[in-house]
């Protein structure tokens, strides 16, 4: 899984590169901005983990890349993918990108597969929506793609029901349905959240190798560091609707340069003896309404400095393919020991 | 990994199941729920659920007790049949030597009182249309007939001690984020000064920043207050953390019971074993390193338990007794309990069953503790 470049591209041209990408909904009286200026891009083949509590924006980012937002969304800065730009795109091409090219899947398959339809039925619209072809050719497709994600008796079980299925093989038919495809890059959005631990990593083990087999990028929506560890190149951390990190993980794991990541792995039960009080970030997140002046996170910072009340920080490249959004990144060294 | 066992000091509980020392403050024996499946007009009893299926175990006095297992393993069940929320089929709970399932009215009311429970989602078990201190302040009205003033009183003491200010008293559950809505729901649950909190999954609905707070708050209260707690949790990272012991449950049955430290480094029974192998670490480098062991298909339906252990159908370990015989528990070195026959009918070498030679071992997760 180790980042393969991308076939045949010298330099490493990301695959989708987001800069400035910002939503922002109409509220009562605000208009209230959920997503400000987020800037992540990652390479074919890559697994970019994007890790945040909720409401720090994580999952309306991934939406408002393919377009899922409600109308009542704004969507500002830039999003190319493939070399296609995917901000206010028009709704008929990026139906063709979204499920083609681009693929999602979501924390709950029960609730995005339709309950009166077979399995195989919804599969084989899937394939011929994009691609055509006779509804014979897309049902075998259909039974392929079961077999790849590991649903024995593919053949009988394209004829039944989502409630035929189990939690974990409604996610494995979610799966099929979002590569039926061939994608080059698989968004899913906490996609073992509901699931079992036992059942999580059967369904991580099997997103993992069909990434080698099939070589698609992957963006993790998540809050669970551990699945990132897991799976992921790299990380990218949002805090109240900014990304306020970008690193690759082995440097975010042992050395993150945001106070807000140090405060997350930190507060893990795996950074203390057993039985003594667990480290803790003070505070709660602030919802978009009651965002602070200066750095979003600085009244729950044990590092904030008057400046940091102040000055609104921008992300900035630290030169080693690592990006922070902490005025104070270069002086604070951020070890997590474990 | 030396033999830490002995050396740990971990002593031996009289039949395994429970704390050492003397009577346990909750002593749950052979606690069975059965569900009636009914089906078509008539409501005909079509088929049984064994929910909770005979399970054993003790709660010492101010102890934290883990009780771990997957979604419908029965560990929810098994909380809500110890308050009497569902009556239990079958069995006994003892509350400090009273049979709790003897009680009826005046009595089990009185019985309640040291017996709490905190729920998973703090945004469903607040009254939206009550404040603070209505909620926190209800259980006063109900068993003392207390003034509202002697109970805002109460309230605000209350609140202190779950770290929320005075200021907090007449806003409504919408005002609060989600770890304050838990730290209420436990002040709440502290009110009538319980003996035993049974707490279902209270930090798995929250945000991971707050998670800490939470748990910092219940290990808090058990030692200043001197409160036990039944923490039941599918997180065997913070059930680890938090409890001296843990209790792990699949399909209705408890498959292992023992110290927290020697479940989480040196689990007895396969299902520990995997379920700690599945539990992603935070940590890129043992991520890649390690063999994770996946466990075939899911867990089989309650309606229909395998016949004999009832992991055998997914165990890498399993032999032609364990489809025929269901295990008993029986004790380990480290004074906890196992129900699995590669205890009492495994390969044996030099006479001690292989797997209590270390050969049943999870990957060392992190560095034990205690050693």
């Amino acid at each position: 899984m180790a980042s393969a470049a991308a076939p045949g591209s010298g330099v490493a041209r990301p695959l989708l590169e987001v800069t400035d990408l910002s939503v922002a909904f109409k509220g009562h009286k605000e208009i209230v901005t959920v997503v400000d200026h987020a800037s992540f891009s990652l390479r074919a083949g890559e697994t970019l983990g994007i890790v945040g509590e909720s409401g720090s924006g994580k999952t309306v980012s991934s939406l408002a890349l393919l377009g899922l937002l409600p109308a009542s969304a704004r969507v500002t800065g830039s999003a190319t993918f493939d070399g296609r730009q995917l901000v206010n795109m028009p709704a008929r091409k990026l139906r063709n990108v979204r499920g083609n090219d681009i693929s999602i899947i979501f924390q709950e398959p029960m609730t995005s597969l339709d309950p009166s339809f077979t399995v195989g039925n919804q599969l084989a619209e899937a394939y011929r929506n994009h691609r055509g072809g006779s509804k014979r050719a897309a049902t075998a497709r259909a039974a392929e793609m079961l077999r790849l994600v590991g649903i024995p008796e593919p053949q009988r079980r394209l004829g039944e029901y989502p409630h035929n299925f189990s939690g974990g093989m409604r996610q494995r038919v979610m799966i099929a349905m979002s590569l039926i495809c061939s994608p080059k890059l698989l968004i899913a959005d906490e996609p073992t959240t509901a699931l079992d631990v036992t059942i999580q990593s059967q369904i991580l083990e099997l997103l993992k190798s069909l990434q080698a087999e099939l070589g698609m990028a992957m963006i993790f929506v998540t809050h669970d560091l551990g699945v990132v560890a897991s799976v992921c190149d790299q990380v990218s951390v949002m805090y109240a609707g900014q990304v306020i990190e970008q690193s690759p993980i082995d440097d975010f794991f042992t050395r993150p340069l945001h106070p807000y990541s140090a405060g997350l792995l930190d507060s893990m039960p795996q950074s203390v003896a057993k039985g003594e009080r667990l480290r803790m970030i003070a505070g709660t997140v602030p919802p978009p309404s009651r965002i602070p002046v200066g750095c979003r996170f600085n009244p729950r910072c044990q590092y904030a400095v008057e400046a940091c009340v102040v000055t609104a920080p921008d992300l900035e490249a630290t030169g080693d393919g690592r990006e922070v959004r902490c005025i104070r990144h270069a002086e604070l060294s951020l070890e997590i020991s474990r | 990994m030396s033999d830490a066992t002995e050396v740990t000091g971990v002593t031996d509980g009289t039949d395994g199941t429970g704390p050492s020392g003397a009577t346990p403050l909750l002593r749950v024996r052979g606690l069975r729920k059965i569900f009636p499946v009914r089906k078509g007009v008539l409501r005909r009893t079509v088929a049984h659920v064994r929910a909770v299926d005979g399970v054993d175990f003790d709660v010492g006095t101010g102890e934290i007790l883990g009780l771990v297992g997957e979604s419908g393993s029965g560990k929810s069940t098994t909380g809500r049949l110890i308050l009497r929320l569902i009556e239990p089929t079958e069995g006994s709970v003892e509350l400090d030597g009273k049979d709790v399932r003897a009680l009826g009215g005046e009595q089990l009311r009185k019985a309640r009182r040291d017996m709490q429970m905190v729920f998973q989602d703090p945004y469903s078990s607040l009254d939206p249309l009550a404040t603070v201190a209505d909620v926190v302040g209800e259980p006063f009205q109900v068993h003392f007939k207390m003034s509202r003033k002697e109970r805002d009183k109460k309230v605000v003491e209350l609140l202190e001690q779950v770290g929320l200010g005075s200021h907090h008293l007449r806003r409504f559950p919408a005002a609060f984020s989600g770890g304050q809505r838990q730290r209420i729901a436990v002040a709440r649950a502290l009110a009538l000064e319980p003996k035993l909190i049974i707490a279902d999954e209270p930090v798995s609905a929250l945000d991971m920043s707050t998670q800490s707070q939470v748990v910092n708050l219940l290990l808090d209260l058990q030692q200043r207050l001197g409160v036990a707690f039944l923490f039941i949790a599918h997180d065997l990272s913070i059930v680890h953390h938090a409890s001296s012991r843990i209790a792990v449950m699949y399909l209705g049955a408890l498959v292992e019971v023992g110290d927290a430290e020697e479940i989480y480094t040196r689990p007895r029974h396969p299902y520990t074993e995997a379920l700690l192998s599945a539990i992603p670490v935070p940590d890129p480098q043992v991520e890649r390193d390690r063999e994770r062991i996946v466990l075939r298909g899911d867990p089989p339906s309650p309606l229909n338990p395998p016949s004999g252990c009832r992991y055998h159908t997914r165990c890498n370990y399993a032999m032609d007794i364990c489809s025929v015989e269901d295990p008993q528990p029986t004790p380990t070195t480290s004074g906890g309990t196992v129900a699995c026959h590669l205890h009492t009918s495994g390969p044996t070498l030099n006479g001690r069953p292989l797997s209590e030679l270390g050969s049943v071992q999870t990957i060392p997760v992190r560095p034990s503790t205690t050693s």
